[in-house]
């Protein structure tokens, strides 16, 4: 006889489930990373790296070059972007109590778009001691304080008296981005050609170009994100009965949205000042994982950092090998996925009292 | 002790409390009575510190108003009149949200037993009913402030906004008899009440409000009264004496 050492789970007590969830999240993106190395148009497959590395001989310079300099960086970057992405979506949610709630949507994306752009265009206009000591990291702080922004006069604009209404939230959202879209169509009006060339490959959004600069200068916003909003998952959780139900619950209502919509400007602006316009991540893989394990915020955000990356990371291999040697932006291919998975939500909750 | 001190509110710029004055003791229930839109979620709602006002009002001696949410969430448990949910918590989910002072996974189903939803620890909150999702809330509520007594000593407190609104007459009576024995315990217990019978029979005072002013308060005998009624609903209403139960019941619309 085997003793079965586990109490009997209680009725209602998803957090085995969702502590199973993570450990088989951790084991998906080991899989889908090494997958990913092996992966690309340039050939080398896994096995041949994994056979000159044990064989002693190590790799070839070209293949050092492959793995080190393009598909590490790639992956590396896919999996922060992804998590930023899905964890800004979940903190987001969590914030406006609603599960359509996305950076994207709420034109939180389109702000630090903007603020990208900004820098893009403008940046030759800061004198030369400030532009210097910002360097490479001016467009991804502009992009962070165009999501920052965008996502404070969003929450003014929606809330009032302490509540914050939901479809005034959407509407504005629409509207915010309409006008960073409009700011941003005149400064492509007034951008040179070899701007032009660089908002167009940033717009398409895309990891090409992936590289460790790159990932120095996002990673000091996202992991800070994925790391410490866990810290937040009470308060969210406490959040999911109202603001004042929160506060008689002994929350500080108003340091946990402030922390949140910071969370939410960090990782989503750096996401998007990076790797551009990519879709539909941030509410797919809350939801998914909500489906599977509930809402409760301690396991939904380190989950959704785990199967965003993955997701995206999967995505990408998607995008550089269906069309290859050319390579379809990503955006595109998340699109596809994800517009049916955010449409089939608004399905299923049309049939829930109280809609949205 | 609660201690309300001259307290002035508005809602919307409009002022909707004006110089309300009232004390509660621990080891009592004071059931707040009202017409319709006579300020009495909104004198709660000033108590339980989500409205600002003028004037002082002390928990434990502790200023509402500027006193800190985890300081309050100790002492004080508040069941709002509704909650909406969006995401899909278990039952036991949501009322493990309210264990801020400690007691576990026992506590919660403690809580749950006592508001008769044992069986529904495992159930999605959307999927009950009106009245099972408001005793899941109230078991939550009860799971937060579950000793009467904090540990140093001081009174616990219930704010109950209309706890028996959406319960069928049975369950009415299973969640006045519970705030009963909390107040019987040593805490306090402050409820929001629409049903008059019920604040007859289950409190030690009633403060009655009308337009935003304590009309009376006191014992339900000295506050109940026809003329206090007829005064405050507009309507004449007679008050029967149940002398069996020693219970004051059934103000009673006169046909007229």
């Amino acid at each position: 006889m085997v003793a079965l050492s586990a109490a009997p789970p209680l009725a209602g007590d998803r957090s085995a489930r969702a502590a199973l969830t993570f450990r088989l999240l951790i084991v998906l993106a080991l899989a889908v990373g090494l997958l990913s190395l092996g992966t690309g148009a340039a050939g080398l497959p896994l096995f041949q790296i994994a056979g000159d590395l044990f064989s002693g001989e190590g790799l070839s310079a070209r293949d050092r070059v492959i793995l080190m300099d393009i598909r590490l960086p790639r992956l590396a970057m896919g999996m922060a972007i992804g998590a930023a992405l899905a964890v800004s979506g979940a903190l987001m949610q969590g914030l406006f109590r609603n599960p359509l709630a996305d950076p994207g949507i709420v034109g939180v994306g389109a702000g630090a778009g903007l603020g990208a752009v900004l820098a893009i265009v403008l940046g030759g206009l800061l004198p030369a001691g400030i532009a210097a000591v910002i360097g490479a990291q001016l467009v991804p702080i502009a992009a962070f304080f165009g999501g920052w922004v965008s996502t404070i006069l969003l929450y003014r604009i929606a809330t009032r008296g302490g509540q914050t209404s939901v479809p005034t939230m959407l509407l504005a959202g629409i509207a915010l981005g309409a006008m960073a879209g409009a700011l941003t169509g005149v400064l492509i009006y007034m951008a040179d050609d070899t701007q032009l060339r660089n908002l167009t490959f940033w717009g398409m959004g895309s990891l090409a170009g992936a590289s460790w600069a790159k990932l120095a200068v996002g990673l000091p916003l996202i992991l800070p994100v994925l790391l410490l909003s866990p810290l937040l998952a009470r308060g969210l959780n406490a959040l999911a009965l109202g603001e004042a139900q929160a506060g008689h619950l002994g929350i500080r209502v108003q340091v946990v949205k402030r922390l949140a919509i910071l969370g939410v400007a960090a990782a989503a602006g750096a996401a998007v000042a990076i790797a551009g316009g990519i879709g539909f991540i941030g509410i797919v893989v809350p939801h998914l994982l909500r489906l599977a394990t509930g809402p409760d915020h301690r396991w939904l955000l380190p989950n959704a950092a785990l199967l965003g990356g993955s997701l995206l990371v999967g995505a990408d291999m998607i995008a550089r090998t269906i069309v290859s040697p050319a390579e379809l932006p990503i955006g595109i291919v998340t699109a596809t996925i994800g517009s049916p998975v955010f449409l089939w939500i608004l399905l299923q909750r049309r049939g829930l009292a109280g809609g949205m | 002790m609660l201690q309300a001190q001259d307290i002035t509110a508005k809602l919307a710029r409009r002022e909707v409390l004006h110089g309300i004055t009232l004390t509660a003791q621990p080891g009592t229930l004071t059931a707040i009575v009202g017409p319709n839109g006579s300020g009495k979620t909104t004198f709660l709602r000033a108590l339980t510190g989500d409205l600002p006002y003028t004037g002082s009002a002390r928990l434990n001696g502790t200023e509402i108003a500027t006193a800190q949410p985890p300081d309050l969430a100790a002492i004080r448990g508040v069941l709002s009149q509704s909650t909406f949910l969006t995401f899909p918590f278990t039952v036991l989910e949501i009322v493990r949200l309210g264990l801020t002072n400690g007691g576990g996974d026992a506590r919660a189903l403690q809580a749950l037993a006592e508001v008769g939803l044992s069986g529904h620890a495992g159930r999605v909150v959307q999927e009950l009913s009106g009245g099972e999702q408001a005793r899941v809330h109230l078991a939550r509520v009860l799971a937060q402030v579950w000793e009467p007594i904090a540990p140093n000593g001081d009174p616990r407190w219930l704010f109950l906004d209309e706890p028996v609104a959406a319960l069928d007459i049975g369950q009415q009576l299973t969640v006045m008899r519970l705030a009963r024995r909390y107040a019987n315990a040593g805490g306090g217990v402050v409820a929001v009440m629409h049903d008059l019978n019920l604040s007859a029979m289950f409190a030690d005072q009633v403060a009655l409000l009308l337009d935003g002013k304590l009309l009376a308060h006191g014992t339900p005998s000295e506050v109940l009264t026809d003329g206090h009624l007829a005064c405050a609903y507009g309507c004449p209403l007679r008050v029967n004496a149940a002398p069996a139960h020693g219970t004051w019941l059934v103000p009673q619309a006169i046909a007229s």
